[in-house]
Formats: structure tokens, C-alpha cells, sequence
């Protein structure tokens, strides 16, 4: 198997509406960040994967529209829609593509622009048309009720995840790509702001976006020429759950496809002790609660402690690993783009290249997430040694 | 390239223009028990397995939810392209050959019965300007032939005869359902489905699925089936279809060439041609790119082709089966002589924007 890296990385200014362009010109921004960002041009991208939820804004086979914006004329496009995880699975779909040796350089894009589309009628045609769907009203419902069954195990109180809410909308003020930047946010603001479903509240909530993410894979003999630190590569994995969510009564509580998901990617990465070995997470989280169990299950802190982690600082910017310095899901949120925004980030922190402030100091392990579909699960881990 | 993936395993659900008789789910389990079946293993021993659907035609968002189980993926590794089959048997092709996995599966359905088929395709246009004028793809077809006819290049008696031929092994396929047989007069002389084309001019409309069992060269030895190896895979992408030439080939001659200069093949020439077409007049040209011509020695389309009633998206993957059961002389009455090479091609996108290709070999 040879070594495969992340060399750059692009986003759009990711807002609620991006009124100024259209869904190409949206593509096109970040995929002009990302190959700007390292003086790179179409004539040297092999392939694109594209990620992205057709439904959303009502536009079937989007990338052969778009083709022209992609720099893909004439090359293999493959489109990929695997539900939130998309962006993840497209990065992971670009590295196979380089590491098997069919190409050597991968352009992958994700994006979403809700605002052009209804994205929670949209999410509705999620549940079986038989059994779930005449009780499915977006996506809200379904993340309160995963919310709930974490409350339930864990005890973590509103307050706890109000800490999420701050975190993540404080990180944002220093990553300029991201949506929601509330640079005074109190908990109180949060705990009190209003109800969605309990036990979830607005400002627990992620938003809808319009945005745009794209990176580039390379094989080694490639990324060594395009950037001076690569973000290598060394694991990625993905695992589904069952589609009907009584099948997975503990939902994110017990987080099967991220259990699985995880282990088997620490296992490829040779990391044993995640809390000690990674350097910064980026994980996929649709709401505060799910942070913190997320971290639970990614064996970052024992079962149960998910508060006491947010409690003692540990996922701060500053603190001994930083979740989601990005301001992550809970700022910004187009979801074919999301997932793959927390490999981008994780990508950005692992090269030393992140912008406004966000960077921390000495990454050498990263980890991203994605998650979607009925709580599935992507996986990437990255160095910054050569494998 | 690092390593070796060959298949071991292939099945099909009965195809059909409507199968009210199953959901997604089970039109699936048809198809994947089939392979599984067929390579001698159970739906456990699979790894990881590629999917090809399509949301706007399952009328679901992110739809392989209701394919997840049956293709394995209960914690394990699924992923779905929105493109013709091929493209997922590339990507399950590299998850192999990169050493990732050793078993895997790759899966493709549509349910064509189940939506609005002028809907659906009208949806892949663009959204301001062409949708409101009710396009679809039999529009960027009917563009493409007047443009062929312009150009003194369209043959469409000629197309209709391949078509006829094609549809003809529908009647003796046993995963096919029987079509009537039809001459090129009924095809030309059928109501008019965009000038200068006719309604019988596109293939017909079709439910089913298809799958494959793809495995490591490590793990090729461990089954019953001499395998069958993917030796290249190659695919190419057309500009938008107001941005094109709609009289050029050459979009899937490129995806050809790529699997071919993979394969090594150096201007040997298949023993068998499997193409989709989904209109008549595109039959000829696609075949010669892949390396058919009128006057041999590659066979074409023993499979019947798009015409003899494969469902979209999954219509790469049933060409693809049949150069695999050919190898291998499972073919039962189809079954063509000394055939060891084969190159097997699907499409997607309004007019055939988008080429996927793959050559298959036997033995070594």
C-alpha cells in the first residue's frame, strides 16, 4: 500500500444564504481556495468525487450540471451520497482511489445550499415510506430523542452541553470560514434560548448553511512536491447501524458504528490510548449533547464522563484535546460539505495551516468523523510524519 | 497498480418493468443472495460492499438506508455512488486492490416503475433555465440524432436492428422478462418521441437489481469460480450537454482507452462488446469505440444490451455479469464460443454524459 496525503484544503465563507452566487460559483469558490491555497491547477487533478444530498436542493446528477465548475471535463467523476457522512466518505473515496494507484491526484468536493432548497422536507423522505415517515417532521425531532436517551444514561445536565453551544460558537470567531460566530455567547443565553424539542434548544442546535468544501489527495510521490507538510493518511473507516431507529434503541448513547468505526481505525493507526495519542478531533456532532457523547464513545474519556469533560476544560482550544476548534457542526453546517470540512480542518491543523487564530500548536495526530444516515459512521485519521 | 481484484460471484433479481411484488430492500436481497449464492459464501463473510443508486429515483433521501442491511453493511463499510454501476465496481475495485479489504460486494438497483421518469430526468437539468422547458433525456437524445443527421452520420434503420436484436434475447434470458419481438419498421414507423427519434428507439423501462462478489487476488483462490479478473477500469466525463458536441463519441472512447491501457491490451481486440445504449442510434457508435465493428471478430451485446430491459444505473453491471458468465461458459443458451475478453460499458446522465468502462479477463 503506498502513502496518501491531504495537501490542501478549501472552503467557501460558509452563511445561512449565499445570495451572491450560484451553486456552481459556491463549488467553484472552494475549489479555487483549495487549489490556490498551494498553487495548484486543473491540469494537475486526475479525478473529482463529489458529495453531496440531491434532495436537498431538488437537483438530480448536480456534478455532471456542474461538471464545467469542477474542472472535471473529461476526467472520471464520481458522485457519492452516503446522507451527513458524505463529505467524510468522499475524502475516503479519493484516498482508495489514490492508494490502490488508479490515480495519483483526487480532487474532493462537498457542498450543500440549503437556502435554495427545503432541507428538512427533504430529510423527512428519510424514514421508510411504510413505517416511519408519516411521524417524521425533519431532522430535530430525531436528534432530541437521541439527545434524551444520552440524558437519561449520563446525566449530563443542560448546563454541560450549554458549554458545547459556547465552545463551539467562541471557536468559530477565529476560523474565518465559519457561519455561526457569537463571540459573547453565555450559557445562560443558551439554556434559556428557546425550546426546539426537549431537551434540545435553539442555540443547542447546528444551523443550516450554504457552503462549499474541497481538499486534495495525493499519493506520495506527488504531495511531497505539492506542499512541505502533508497530512498523511494513516487510517479510515466506516460502519453503519440499522436503518430503523428501533433498532438502535441507545442511539448515540451507545454509539455502535462509532465504536466500531473507531476501533478499527485506532487499531490501523497503531493508537491505543486515543485521549493521549491524538492531538485535535474534529468531530461530527448535530447538537451539543451529541459532542459529548461522541467523545464518550471515541474512547476519549471513560463512559459517562462526557461532562466532566466539557467541565474541565479538556476540549477547549486550549485545553489537552481540543475538540472541534473549528467551531465544528454546531457553526457550520452544509451538509454535504460538513463532514468533509472536519477532515479539511483536521487536514489544516495536522499541515500547520489553519487561519484566524484556530490553529493549535504542534499537531502531529488528528482525528475527523462523519456522521449521517441513521447513525453511521466515517472515520479519517491523519499525521504529520510520513508514515 | 498494487494489486489484483477478481469476481467470484454474480446474480441478478428478475428484471422487469414493474415488480410491485417487492421493496427496495428485498429487490435487492434478490439480487445479492444470487452472488452470494453463486460464490458460495454468506452475506457475513462480505467486508465491505459499493453501492450505485439513486435518491431522486428511490424518492428518499440518502435511500441506501433501506439497502444497508442486505448488502452486509450492519457495522461494516458501505458507500454509494449516484452513477452508472460501473463506477461503483471502479471504486469497489480500489478498495480491494489497495489492500483495504479482500472480499467486497458491489450492488446497483432501480426501481424505474416506482417514480415519474420524465421527472426525474427533467431534475438533472439546469434549474433556471432548461427545467421550465420541460426537458428530459430523450430530448438531449433527439438533439444528438438531429445533430448526427446534420451531420450525414445517423443511421437509424441500422440502429433499430441492433435494438430489435438486443430486445430478442429478453425472450430466452432467464432474468429477463419476455419483450414483444419487433422489426425495424415497428421501430421506425412508433409514435414520435423527440424528432427524428421513436418511442421504441429508447430502451425500455425497468425494476430490478444486480451484484457481484469482488475479491483480492489473496483471496481469489479460496472460491469454486475459476475468477474472473477486472484488468482495467476507465471513465470520462462530457461537458454539460448545451456545452458539447452532441455528434462526438469521444467521450466514451476515452473511458475505453483508459481501461484498455490499463488492461494492457495494446490493440487486441475483445471477444465480446457489452455496451449501453438507452437509445438506438447510439448502439453502433458506443460498440466502436469499444472496439466493435460490423465486420468482427468481437461478438456485441450477448447479453441483449439496454434495449432487452436492464433498469438504469444498473444496466453497466448487468453488462459486466454477462462477459462474466461468458468467461466463464455459464452463459446457458447465449453462450458464444473461446470468449476470454471482454469489455463491459455503462452510462449515466441526460444523452449519455457520463462513460464508465471495465475489461474483464479470464485464467492467470
Amino acid at each position: 500500500m503506498r502513502n496518501v496525503a491531504i495537501v490542501a484544503t478549501g472552503q467557501t465563507k460558509h452563511a445561512a444564504r449565499r445570495l451572491d452566487v450560484s451553486i456552481p460559483e459556491m463549488v467553484r469558490e472552494a475549489v479555487d481556495d483549495c487549489l490556490d491555497s498551494k498553487g495548484l491547477s486543473f491540469g494537475q487533478i486526475d479525478a473529482v468525487v463529489v458529495g453531496n444530498m440531491e434532495l436537498f436542493e431538488g437537483i438530480n446528477q448536480p456534478e455532471l450540471w456542474m461538471v464545467a465548475a469542477l474542472g472535471a471535463v473529461g476526467k472520471p467523476v464520481y458522485k457519492m451520497n452516503t446522507g451527513g457522512t458524505v463529505g467524510a466518505s468522499a475524502a475516503i473515496c479519493a484516498e482508495h482511489l489514490v492508494r490502490s494507484g488508479l490515480h495519483d491526484v483526487v480532487l474532493a468536493v462537498g457542498y450543500e445550499k440549503q437556502s435554495e432548497g427545503e432541507t428538512q422536507t427533504a430529510i423527512t423522505t428519510v424514514g421508510d415510506p411504510a413505517w416511519e415517515r408519516s411521524v417524521m417532521a425533519g431532522a430535530i425531532g430525531n436528534f432530541a430523542v437521541m439527545a434524551s436517551t444520552y440524558v437519561d444514561r449520563s446525566g449530563v445536565t443542560p448546563e454541560q452541553a450549554a458549554k458545547v453551544a459556547v465552545k463551539a460558537r467562541t471557536n468559530a470567531c477565529l476560523n474565518p470560514y465559519a457561519h455561526l460566530q457569537i463571540p459573547d455567547i453565555t450559557i445562560e443565553q443558551v439554556v434559556n434560548s428557546r425550546v426546539l424539542a426537549e431537551p434540545l434548544r435553539l442555540l443547542d442546535m447546528c444551523p443550516q448553511s450554504d457552503g462549499a468544501c474541497a481538499v486534495v489527495v495525493a499519493s506520495e510521490e506527488k504531495a511531497k512536491r505539492m506542499t512541505p507538510h502533508p497530512a498523511w493518511i494513516v487510517a479510515t473507516s466506516t460502519a453503519h447501524d440499522q436503518q430503523f431507529m428501533g433498532d438502535s434503541p441507545a442511539r448515540i448513547a451507545d454509539h455502535r458504528s462509532l465504536q466500531a468505526a473507531s476501533q478499527k481505525a485506532y487499531a490501523k493507526a497503531g493508537i491505543t490510548n486515543p485521549s493521549e495519542q491524538l492531538d485535535v478531533v474534529e468531530v461530527y456532532e448535530p447538537a451539543t449533547y451529541a459532542e459529548l457523547a461522541m467523545c464518550e464513545n471515541l474512547g476519549l474519556c471513560p463512559p459517562g464522563e462526557g461532562g466532566t469533560l466539557i467541565d474541565e476544560g479538556v476540549t477547549e482550544m486550549d485545553g489537552p484535546l481540543p475538540v472541534n476548534p473549528s467551531g465544528g457542526v454546531l457553526a457550520t453546517n452544509p451538509v454535504g460539505a460538513t463532514a468533509l470540512i472536519r477532515v479539511a480542518e483536521a487536514a489544516l491543523q495536522t499541515m500547520g495551516e489553519a487561519q484566524g487564530g484556530h490553529q493549535i500548536p504542534g499537531v502531529n495526530w488528528a482525528l475527523a468523523t462523519g456522521y449521517g444516515g441513521n447513525a453511521w459512521t466515517d472515520i479519517v485519521i491523519m499525521t504529520r510524519e510520513t508514515p | 497498480m498494487a494489486g489484483r481484484a477478481a469476481i467470484v460471484g454474480v446474480g441478478q433479481s428478475v428484471h422487469a418493468p414493474n415488480r410491485p411484488d417487492v421493496d427496495y430492500s428485498e429487490l435487492v436481497w434478490e439480487a445479492v443472495k444470487a452472488a452470494l449464492d453463486d460464490a458460495g459464501i454468506g452475506l457475513l463473510d462480505i467486508e465491505n460492499s459499493v453501492t450505485a443508486a439513486m435518491d431522486f429515483w428511490d424518492g428518499r433521501t440518502i435511500a441506501n438506508m433501506s439497502t444497508a442491511e442486505v448488502v452486509g453493511s450492519y457495522l461494516k463499510s458501505e458507500a454509494r455512488l449516484c452513477a452508472d454501476a460501473i463506477a461503483a465496481l471502479t471504486y469497489g475495485w480500489t478498495r480491494l486492490t489497495d489492500g483495504s479489504f479482500d472480499i467486497g460486494l458491489v450492488v446497483a438497483h432501480c426501481k424505474e416503475s416506482a417514480g415519474n421518469l420524465h421527472g426525474v430526468e427533467n431534475a438533472a437539468f439546469d434549474p433556471f433555465t432548461e427545467r421550465r422547458l420541460d426537458a428530459d433525456a430523450d430530448v438531449v437524445a433527439g438533439c444528438s440524432a438531429r445533430a448526427l443527421a446534420d451531420a450525414g452520420l445517423l443511421d437509424l434503420d441500422a440502429g433499430a436492428e441492433l435494438a430489435a436484436a438486443g430486445r430478442s434475447v429478453s425472450q430466452s434470458h432467464p432474468e429477463l422478462t419476455p419483450l414483444d419481438a419487433l422489426t425495424v419498421s415497428d421501430i421506425r414507423g412508433a409514435d414520435n418521441l423527440a424528432e427524428p427519434l421513436t418511442v421504441l428507439d429508447k430502451a425500455p423501462a425497468a425494476d430490478g437489481s444486480a451484484a457481484l462478489v469482488l475479491v483480492s487476488e489473496r483471496a481469489a483462490g479460496d472460491f469454486d469460480h475459476d475468477p474472473v479478473w477486472v484488468t482495467g477500469v476507465g471513465s470520462s466525463t462530457a461537458k454539460y450537454w448545451t456545452h458539447r458536441d452532441l455528434t462526438s463519441f469521444d467521450t466514451v472512447r476515452e473511458a475505453a482507452d483508459r481501461a484498455r491501457a490499463m488492461a494492457g491490451w495494446n490493440g487486441h481486440a475483445p471477444d465480446l462488446v457489452e455496451t449501453s445504449a438507452q437509445f438506438s442510434f447510439q448502439i453502433a457508435p458506443y460498440a466502436a469505440a469499444l472496439g466493435w465493428s460490423p465486420d468482427g471478430p468481437a461478438a456485441l451485446n450477448a447479453s441483449g444490451g439496454w434495449h432487452a430491459g436492464n433498469p438504469y444505473i444498473v444496466t453497466g453491471l448487468s453488462r459486466v455479469i454477462e462477459g462474466v458468465r461468458q468467461i466463464r461458459g455459464d452463459a446457458g443458451d447465449r453462450q458464444l464460443d473461446g470468449v476470454n475478453r471482454v469489455i463491459a460499458h455503462g452510462t449515466s446522465g441526460n444523452g449519455g454524459q457520463a462513460h464508465f468502462v471495465t475489461t474483464l479477463e479470464g485464467g492467470r
